[in-house]
Order: structure tokens, then C-alpha cells, then sequence
């Protein structure tokens, strides 16, 4: 069933998600996530006032386990003074998943088990990105910033203020 | 008294006009509902990171944090969190080999805060969740550090700081909190476990928090 579990996420995120928002949502997007924690991503906004609301739901492959992340990301639009092409965004949320190894990471030391075992976690993000609209071709780039403190049984804490990365995402 | 007649009525005529003032947004959640922090409430938010120090198994021990809240009315906080600690590593005789604990908690935050808009002020952040702690043994010839025992436990940690407002969106804190732990025993049977009592201790904290305050 643990094979079959990210094909099944993927699914659901891709087709499910879309389909119950389509009326809410005015942007959409897909991508990848290429940074300390990597991952494929959906993200669905609308608009809020002089603001953009968006939804990302990321899955990520980390130690041969999988992390959801469910992130609530603002729009400032009063940024776009700087360039009509550039947005920068805040936003938090938190994630959970497993992760099955034989070593957890914690207060920057690594820890081992006597084999390998699974790891339930779980964790909350913040968000601050700079990106880049393309608006002669579908795609939108990003440098983001995902500072996460996440709690793995059994009772590690792992805090990260590093987790920057480089976003590349298809609108549709 | 006609005076008074007359400028109740008029007050009571006033009271309909000034809620028509009210904007937009604060007329579409007046329900009836009347509430302690009211309708025109500001809200924020911050993340915060917490480096500290505490005695744990009577050892010098240094702790690690993070978390993300929501403020209402400047002056009350929830969220999510968590801290992470690791004793100083010791010799024990029993295993001829170096120990020492390590684990962590998170959980819901809430944190009252009194006089917001002062310079320094103080906030009550609690945090109530569940946590873990594990026994470590560092091997004596490949120095890395091995999990021999687990154990959960829940947590309230309540806590005061003296806070300042450094600039519109940074605030520093100095606090110090105490552990309620529920018990447990962890460590290894060639030895004494090591119970509860060892977590039930104060802890010294610097905490950097950047947001909407």
C-alpha cells in the first residue's frame, strides 16, 4: 500500500483538487519545488481585496517517506510598484508525513536507530517568495523562502531556517 | 427630566445611526453576537525563533525553538510550536561509554499579552502539546550517536517574557517557563532509568519574533 500512496496523492492533487474549486479559483498553477525540501506542487488563488489569496499543496519525497505541506500564501499586490512582473508574497502553514530511515536529524546531529524505521511528523512553515509572472509564455519562477519547525517521533525537533528554493510552475 | 427624556431619545435614535456607520466588513459579521475583543479588531501574525537554557537530568542543556501565531487585537496570540533540547554529554560508568538526552515537544500556543503598544511590555505565552525524549549513547569507536530508548510524554509549559518592540515588526523577548511533563522512565535496564523529574525544570529563553505585531 506504502508503494502506491504517492501515486495516489498525485492523483487526487491533480485531478481531484481542481475539479471541487473550479469556481473559486481565478489562477492556477503547477510545478516543482527545487530547494532543501524539494517537491511537486498545485497552487490554486483567487483574488482578496487589493491582495491574492493562494492555496499550495506540495508533496515532497524525503528519506524514502512523503510530506504533505498545505500553505495559505498572500499576495501583496502594492509590491508590484517595484515591476508589474514581480510579486512578492508571505504566507504560513504546516505539513505531516513519514519518513522511513535509519538516522533522524535534530539540534544538528544525526541519530541512529538500530534499522531502519518509521517516523510519523509533523510540522509548521512559514513563507516569504519573490516571483517572476512571464506573461508572453504560461510560466511563473520563484525564489522562495520556507523556514519549517517540524517534530519527528519519536520526539525529535527539527528546526530549519534554510529551506530556500527555486519554484518553476506552469499556469493553467 | 424632560431634559433627560429628550436626550435619551435622542441617544436611542443616535445608537441605530452610529452602528450604520460602521464599515462594510463589520456589518456583514454583526450577527447579534457581542464579543469581548470586538468586531473592528486588528489582526496579525509572527514566527519566532527561541534559543535557551535549562538543566535537564541535572545537566547544563541547551534548547532550540520555533513558532508560527496569529494575534488578535495585538493583545492575544495562538499557534503552533515546538522546542528541541539536548543535555551535555556525560560519562556513565555503568555503560563505559558517553550518554546524554535529546528530544522535543510542540504543540498550541496561546499567549496573552498585556500593554502591546508600550515599548516593553510582558506577554503569558503557554504552550500545550506532547513530546518525546530519547536515550543517546555515543559509540566508542564510530562516535555516533545511538537511540537506546524512547518515550512520549505530554507537556504545558507556561511562560512570561518581558517583551520589546524593536522596530514595527521585530520584538525581542527575554522569558523563562517551567515544564509540567506527565511520567515516563527512559534510559537502559544496566543502568537506573532516568524518570520525569529529570524535564520538570525551568528554562531561560531568548526569543526572536518578526511579523505584524
Amino acid at each position: 500500500m506504502k508503494k502506491y500512496l504517492p501515486s495516489l496523492l498525485l492523483i487526487v492533487i491533480t485531478f481531484f483538487l481542481p475539479e471541487k474549486a473550479n469556481g473559486q479559483f481565478t489562477s492556477r498553477q503547477a510545478g516543482l519545488r527545487l530547494g532543501y525540501r524539494s517537491g511537486i506542487f498545485y497552487q490554486a488563488g483567487t483574488g482578496a481585496g487589493n491582495a491574492e489569496v493562494a492555496y499550495n499543496a506540495m508533496i515532497s519525497f524525503q528519506k524514502n517517506g512523503i510530506q504533505l505541506t498545505g500553505m495559505k500564501i498572500i499576495y501583496e499586490s502594492s509590491f508590484t510598484r517595484f515591476s508589474p512582473e514581480v510579486y512578492f508574497s508571505w504566507g504560513y502553514g504546516g505539513h505531516l508525513g513519514y519518513l522511513y530511515s535509519d538516522h533522524v536529524k535534530a539540534m544538528g546531529e544525526d541519530y541512529y536507530f538500530n534499522g531502519p524505521r518509521f517516523c510519523p511528523l509533523i510540522g509548521v512553515d512559514g513563507w516569504l517568495s519573490a516571483e517572476y509572472r512571464l506573461h508572453q509564455i504560461p510560466l511563473v519562477m520563484s525564489l522562495n523562502y520556507k523556514p519549517f519547525i517540524e517534530l519527528t517521533v519519536p520526539g525529535f525537533i527539527k528546526l530549519t531556517p534554510w529551506d530556500f528554493a527555486l519554484s518553476v510552475s506552469y499556469v493553467f | 427630566m424632560k431634559r433627560i427624556i429628550i436626550l435619551s431619545a435622542f441617544f436611542i435614535t443616535l445608537l441605530p445611526v452610529s452602528y450604520s456607520q460602521r464599515s462594510d466588513s463589520s456589518r456583514v459579521y454583526d450577527d447579534g453576537f457581542r464579543t469581548l475583543l470586538g468586531y473592528n479588531r486588528s489582526r496579525g501574525a509572527y514566527g519566532a525563533f527561541t534559543i535557551g537554557y535549562s538543566t535537564i537530568d541535572l545537566h547544563d542543556a541547551v534548547q532550540m525553538g520555533g513558532k508560527i501565531e496569529w494575534l488578535v487585537a495585538h493583545s492575544f496570540g495562538f499557534g503552533f510550536g515546538g522546542t528541541g533540547f539536548i543535555n551535555e554529554y556525560h560519562y556513565d560508568a555503568g555503560l563505559a561509554r558517553n550518554v546524554f538526552l535529546t528530544g522535543g515537544y510542540g504543540g498550541l500556543f496561546l499567549e496573552p499579552v498585556l500593554f502591546p503598544k508600550f515599548p516593553v511590555h510582558l506577554s503569558f505565552p503557554a504552550l500545550f502539546g506532547a513530546g518525546g525524549i530519547s536515550y543517546i549513547t555515543k559509540g566508542n569507536d564510530t562516535y555516533h550517536n545511538m537511540i537506546q530508548d524512547s518515550q512520549a510524554f505530554l507537556v504545558a509549559e507556561p511562560s512570561v517574557e518581558l517583551e520589546m518592540n524593536v522596530t514595527r515588526h521585530f520584538r525581542l523577548a527575554f522569558g523563562t517557563s517551567y515544564r509540567f511533563i506527565t511520567p515516563f522512565n527512559v534510559g537502559v535496564s544496566e543502568v537506573p532509568k532516568i524518570d520525569s523529574d529529570a524535564l520538570r525544570s525551568w528554562s531561560y529563553q531568548v526569543t526572536f519574533k518578526f511579523g505584524r505585531f
